[in-house]
């Protein structure tokens, strides 16, 4: 007998390690698991310099956000999710833009502190088939001053031994805002009532190269049409100031790649994204990420990435109108502005088969010089911030 | 800590975990477990991943399973190729031909019409993707799900705080750690003639113990014994061996290879000596023979 020799016997173990609790590192299988989690994020925007305003507070925005998330398989082939939001907002937002005496663009803050709550709940099922998926989602979001609903259903086809899979998507949602004191004496010409649709619709086609190697491109339209211009903010025109005025429609195409690439040899993954986008107010936007995703040791892994956007201003965006533009739309915000942003992030997991936790942090700066494109005037109100999260989940 | 016991019906049968400890909260994650496998490998609910693999036979698109059920799958694939064959989770359609609680033994005609639809060699099976080519064709994890299970338990109480114990399920036994002394348990094997007692006594401080004989389910006719343990290639019950026990350091491959044995007949004992576990066997006439050291009373 040959006790430690037996090729069977072998065979078998190693068959057997790779069942979940087996091996002491042995994988957890998920899908037949529900999973609960919760995440905070803090997100802040760094005060204004002192050259972009005159005003005596610079403080911008904060928001604490609380997410709880739930996924509950039902049998093998259903899962139900849902996610709920509840966010506090504070601090104040950039109002208008005046010329100082050089002409140079001087930012004006809007003056009280605003301190806003949003509650958000979608919720989802997800239907598995033999080579592919169904899903269905229906969610809310709400403000003092703000309603949103809307619903989504989606889509998946694996084909070719599941190499490709082709998904599509469509959302809708209809928002119904009724602006903080609205048509008042104090601001008349602030919007009393005002609501918008936005639709969107998505194709994607990814494919896998390799076992370890997979591409994905993606196109998307969305169309919004009603009332999208800002309530809040206002606009100098002349010598008068305006409230912000947008097109009623606003139709936008996007297009997506991206690259996901492992090596086991290195146990890390390279994730490239790049995102192009144009819209019929004239606003094109480019970006490009890379992420790398290092397993450390055990169920660690560190994951820095950094991302490179650009965008080139609307029509009707300006600083400030000198003039009355031709047409009725103007905006100063700094959201339709020419810029360029630079963020990097750091993000920590640990995956465990039932806890896992996950920290990052981000730095987002904004500033025209990261932009290929030229802008004539800079938007002073352009943002900065830093955002962090930790998350924890179990699944059980 | 005191020694306790909780009894139990899951997979079929009567199942038991003894173990040292303060209260019986302790088990619960690990009746979970055997409850959450007994659901997701049965044939009988139409919700589970056996059923959705079994009605997928016959469509070229196939299934996509998850993790855990491609785990057993490339288990049962390499159990298939170590058996020279001889186990194939393909084989449970026999089961429409033998009815053992019917007390009848089925002609010829009826089984041969069912071993085309039998040859693990005919499924395609390449991670995490299978198709079973023919309709009517089907995949039993009856077994392997229970040895499974008791490993899958026997881990639950260790991750539970449990270190001292051992859990039975159906006359299949995962150690969870010796007697807090250090000295091992003593299992009783399963007599293959008188139901109820015990055949010999074995003692074990770690692994898992399984037991395959020609006493769990049968048919008597023309005074003949036909066992439940069929031949994938023949339809027919093997004839050889009354029980074979086989220890392991994992209940599964403890269950694995006394099937196989079983099915192995005379070429059974030799297999298992090939495989440097430690068995002991039982032929018809109940003499013992094999590797592993047993006690009597």
């Amino acid at each position: 007998m040959s006790k430690s020799e037996s090729k069977k016997l072998l065979a078998l173990t190693a068959a057997a390690m790779s069942l979940p609790g087996y091996a002491p590192q042995a994988q957890a299988w998920s899908d037949a698991e529900s999973e609960t989690g919760y995440r905070f994020t803090h997100y802040a925007e760094s005060d204004l310099s002192a050259t972009a305003t005159n005003q005596r507070n610079r403080e911008r925005y904060t928001v604490l956000s609380h997410q709880f998330h739930l996924r509950v398989p039902d049998g093998e082939a259903r899962q139900y999710t849902g996610d709920l939001t509840v966010e506090t907002m504070s601090g104040a937002s950039p109002w208008f833009i005046v010329p100082a005496a050089d002409g140079k663009p001087i930012q004006v803050m809007s003056g009280a502190t605003i301190d806003d709550s949003r509650m958000a709940l979608e919720l989802g099922r997800t239907d598995f088939e033999t080579l592919g998926s169904r899903s269905y989602s229906l969610g809310f979001s709400r403000e003092e001053d703000y309603l949103s609903l809307g619903g989504g259903y989606g889509q998946s086809w694996e084909l070719n031994d599941r190499l490709t899979v082709f998904d599509a998507s469509l959302r809708y949602s209809r928002d119904f805002l009724k602006p903080t004191d609205g048509e008042t004496a104090r601001f008349p010409d602030r919007v009393k009532y005002a609501d918008k649709g936005v639709a969107s619709v998505s194709a994607g086609v990814s494919q896998a190269l390799s076992a370890d190697s997979t591409v994905q491109l993606s196109l998307s339209y969305g169309n919004s049409e009603g009332y999208l211009s800002d309530p809040y903010k206002k606009v100098l025109v002349g010598n008068k100031i305006l409230p912000d005025q947008r097109p009623g429609q606003r139709n936008q195409f996007s297009l997506s790649a991206r690259l996901r690439q492992y090596w086991s040899r290195f146990a890390a993954a390279l994730h490239l994204d790049g995102v192009a986008s144009r819209d019929d107010w004239g606003v094109a936007t480019e970006s490009l990420e890379a992420g790398w995703y290092q397993r450390v040791w055990n169920d660690w892994l560190l994951a820095p990435s950094v991302r490179w956007y650009q965008q080139g201003e609307a029509d009707f965006h300006r600083p400030y109108f000198s003039s009355a533009p031709d047409d009725a739309n103007h905006s100063s915000d700094y959201r339709l502005s020419t810029f360029g942003a630079l963020s990097y992030r750091l993000g920590v997991l640990r995956d465990g088969p039932q806890w896992s936790f996950a920290f990052a942090a981000e730095r987002y700066d904004s500033d025209p010089s990261y932009s290929l494109r030229d802008a004539d005037l800079q938007n002073p109100g352009l943002v900065t911030f830093t955002v962090y999260s930790a998350a924890l989940s179990y699944k059980f | 800590m005191k020694l306790l016991s909780v009894r139990f019906r899951a997979m079929g049968g009567p199942c038991e975990i003894r173990f040292y400890g303060a209260d019986e909260s302790a088990v619960t994650p690990a009746q979970y477990e055997i409850a959450r496998l007994e659901k997701r490998y049965s044939r009988f609910l139409d919700s589970s991943i056996v059923s959705r693999i079994n009605a997928s036979a016959g469509d070229g698109r196939g299934v996509r399973v998850d993790d855990e059920t491609a785990a057993l799958l490339d288990y049962a694939s390499a159990a298939h190729v170590q058996s020279d064959g001889l186990f194939d989770l393909t084989s449970g359609v026999l089961r429409r031909a033998w009815d053992f609680r019917s007390g009848r033994v089925p002609a010829q005609e009826e089984i041969a019409p069912l071993l085309p639809l039998i040859g693990w060699e005919k499924i395609f099976w390449q991670r995490p993707n299978l198709l079973l080519p023919r309709a009517g064709m089907q995949l039993d994890f009856g077994g392997m799900v229970k040895e499974y299970a008791a490993d899958r338990a026997a881990q639950a109480l260790r991750a539970a705080g449990v270190a001292h114990g051992l859990i039975e399920l159906g006359g299949d036994i995962a150690i969870i750690g010796p007697h807090p002394d250090g000295s091992p348990w003593r299992v009783g094997i399963r007599h293959p003639r008188l139901a109820g007692s015990a055949i010999a006594y074995v003692e074990l401080a770690s692994g898992g113990i399984a037991s395959s004989g020609d006493y769990e389910r049968f048919v008597e006719a023309d005074g003949q014994r036909y066992c439940h343990i069929l031949n994938p290639r023949t339809g027919w019950p093997v004839q050889h061996l009354a029980s074979v026990s086989v220890v392991a350091p994992q209940c599964l491959i403890a269950g694995t290879s006394s099937t196989v044995a079983m099915l192995k007949e005379r070429e059974g004992q030799g297999w298992l000596a090939e495989l440097g576990l430690p068995h002991l066997c039982f032929d018809r006439q109940l003499h013992p023979a094999g590797t592993l050291a047993f006690l009597t009373g």
